[in-house]
């Protein structure tokens, strides 16, 4: 038998380490053997809801289609022809669109939620724009969205790495900020007056910088950050 | 009380059990768990034979959970049950519409044998009536011929009406009246668990060596334990960086058939909250003992413990509350009870006591164990059972650290009491 040299505490046969403060078992007389059989079964790393993706899915769907047939049902009696509900029913299809994947998905979910979103999304606008004319999605629009989720994605992997951490993420938030502002005002600017020049976005670029730059100051500076914390301490 | 309609038979939810289905969620129920470890293996088979045959003995548990326009109630389950291998992590919440709808599991390891019950159902006492009857059952249809004594009831008896009681009705109600108000008490720390995980320590120790520190210091093993408890976490406390230096309390469940004489298989406990408050400065631990020791003796006066459940049969005979839709009152519950009722304690030792079986059963029979399941507010509790003289402690936990468990088993070793520890992790 092995007692735990912390706690004092006599370990089963078919403890590893002991489950009170992780010290793990050294008996020379009678090392740890990972055949026993253990007490009880090990308890698994994660153990996920048992919800059917296929139920959730249909069940949203006929959440979804109700509304849509109602809307549908109203234009048509209204009007005799489909004038505006197309506009509902096409939201209706992004919001289904976007929870496919957090619903059916077990990897990666995060980057399958932000393509499917992103696309779901350009899908919809593009309907808007065939629907009601114009050249909007194609120049503005869809460039815009493209680099949102592509910067969503990568900020998300950074985190997920450890790459950013603490006051770091909201410095990389705020950063991101200024360069989807920054592409709406050229791409913008550029499409109405065919010049590529900032505009109002520089009232948004330069206190969203200042205050990046400030909070990645202090996410850098370990003795700022804690002089920081013995001051503002609650 | 059982009453008719159509061919199905039905019940009302007793008084403390109206307060489970409407806390519970997909993501935590509110469980226990009793299990006996046998001498030799048990056989899948037998035991689902057994729990068959022992079930119509008790109707009270073989229901299933449904809902009325105002309360929930509970109605005759005819399916077969099935005993599952006890695989995955103890006490999950009960999933919609598993093993047919019934509300507690019977689960099968190499030598243990498992009751996880819906709290719903019953308390830890006619829990343990019912696992009894179960694996003597078991132990009948592998040969040995168990006896109807010490609390094993006969399972080709019709059932007694007194058993399916809710014997909360007994309890006198003239305009007694009992404050709720309590203080708020200290939370211990953690990092929370992903949804369906409990991981647990289980200590076992000698009966005789905890009776024996117990009694140096004239207290009993529930207060010895629970002063034990209280006192880790006081000094876990003032370790810590708290502003608010908030009362250690300690949730005991009180058994109330010493009280009111009932057969009841049902749920029928209260509980008294007992602690030290470190505003009052600091404590040694004998003055925690005798703190603990005289409290218990003076809560369980059945004067505070019947005013304290007459307060809540009113609350839930009052018309309005009656009246009230049953979303309504499911909100309001949950509401209640995860920002008020959780916070009102530190943690719970539940002490069932001393398993007393036919010496054929016990004989069958290593040792006893209970848990509880995870509770809603991410803390670690304790369940206390004995057999002959081991007494086994299971620490069951939603939270990564195991400060609770750790600082308490280090003080029982340093009292001079040997433990020996197992657990479900890695």
């Amino acid at each position: 038998m092995s007692y735990c040299v912390h706690c004092g505490v006599e370990l089963a046969p078919s403890e590893a380490r002991c489950p009170l403060c992780q010290t793990p078992v050294v008996d020379p007389a009678a090392p740890y053997d990972p055949t026993l059989p253990r007490e009880f079964p090990i308890r698994s790393r994660e153990q996920r809801l048992e919800i059917n993706p296929w139920t959730t899915l249909a069940l949203a769907a006929v959440l979804l289609s109700v509304p849509a047939l109602i809307c549908l049902l109203i234009d048509l009696l209204a009007n005799g022809r489909l004038v505006w509900s197309l506009y509902p029913i096409g939201a209706f299809g992004m919001i289904f669109l976007g929870i496919l994947p957090p619903v059916t998905l077990r990897k990666n979910v995060f980057f399958w939620t932000v393509a499917a979103d992103v696309g779901a999304l350009c899908l919809y606008l593009w309907l808007v724009q065939s629907l009601s004319g114009g050249e909007w999605f194609q120049t503005v629009v869809f460039p815009v969205l493209l680099l949102l989720g592509i910067m969503l994605v990568a900020m998300a992997s950074s985190i997920r790495q450890g790459m950013l951490k603490g006051l770091g993420i909201p410095a990389m938030g705020l950063l991101l900020i200024c360069v989807v502002t920054l592409a709406v005002d050229l791409l913008i600017t550029a499409t109405l007056t065919a010049q590529v020049r900032i505009t109002w976005s520089a009232f948004v670029m330069i206190p969203c910088g200042i205050i990046s730059a400030m909070l990645w100051l202090v996410h850098r500076n370990r003795a700022l950050r804690s002089e920081l914390k013995r001051k503002l301490h609650l | 009380m059982e009453e008719q309609r159509g061919v199905r038979q039905w019940f009302r939810l007793d008084n403390a059990a109206k307060l489970y289905p409407a806390i519970s969620s997909v993501q935590w129920t509110s469980m226990f768990r009793l299990s006996f470890v046998m001498m030799e293996a048990v056989s899948p088979q037998r035991l689902e034979e057994a729990v068959n045959q022992v079930l119509p003995r008790f109707p009270a548990f073989r229901v299933r959970l449904r809902k009325g326009l105002f309360w929930y109630y509970l109605e005759e389950n005819s399916d077969r049950f099935r005993v599952t291998e006890d695989a995955g992590h103890p006490c999950a919440p009960l999933g919609q519409g598993e093993n047919s709808g019934y509300l507690f599991r019977v689960k099968y390891g190499v030598r243990r044998i498992s009751l996880e019950m819906f709290h719903a159902l019953a308390d830890g006492t006619g829990g343990l009536v019912f696992l009894k009857c179960i694996v003597a059952q078991y132990l009948r249809l592998q040969g040995t011929p168990v006896p109807c004594e010490e609390g094993v009831l006969d399972p080709r008896c019709p059932p007694n009406p007194e058993e399916l009681e809710d014997a909360y009705r007994k309890i006198p109600l003239d305009g007694v009246h009992a404050s709720r108000r309590e203080e708020a008490a200290y939370q211990m720390p953690g990092t929370p668990d992903p949804p369906h995980t409990l991981r647990l320590i289980l200590a076992q120790m000698s009966v005789a060596e905890v009776k024996a520190r117990a009694s140096v210091y004239g207290a009993t093993i529930t207060e010895y334990l629970t002063a034990v408890m209280v006192f880790t976490l006081w000094q876990s406390q003032q370790r810590g960086h708290w502003q608010r230096r908030l009362p250690v309390k300690v949730s005991v469940p009180v058994n109330m058939r010493k009280f009111i004489p009932t057969r009841t298989v049902r749920n029928f406990a209260f509980y008294l909250n007992v602690g030290i408050d470190p505003k009052l400065g600091t404590y040694t631990f004998e003055e925690t003992v005798q703190l603990i020791h005289h409290a218990m003796r003076y809560g369980m006066n059945p004067k505070f413990l019947f005013a304290g459940i007459a307060t809540n049969v009113a609350s839930e005979r009052n018309i309005l509350i009656r009246l009230c839709p049953l979303p309504v009152k499911n909100f309001v519950l949950s509401f209640v009870y995860h920002r008020v009722g959780e916070r009102l304690f530190t943690t719970t030792l539940t002490n069932v006591g001393a398993v007393r079986l036919p010496s054929v059963m016990a004989e069958q029979i290593e040792r006893a164990e209970m848990m509880l399941g995870a509770s809603s507010s991410y803390r670690s509790n304790c369940a206390a059972i004995s057999l002959r003289d081991k007494l086994c402690l299971t620490f069951t936990r939603d939270i990564a650290e195991t400060d609770f468990e750790r600082n308490m088993l280090r003080f029982l070793i340093r009292e001079g009491i040997p433990v020996r520890v197992s657990s479900n992790q890695e």
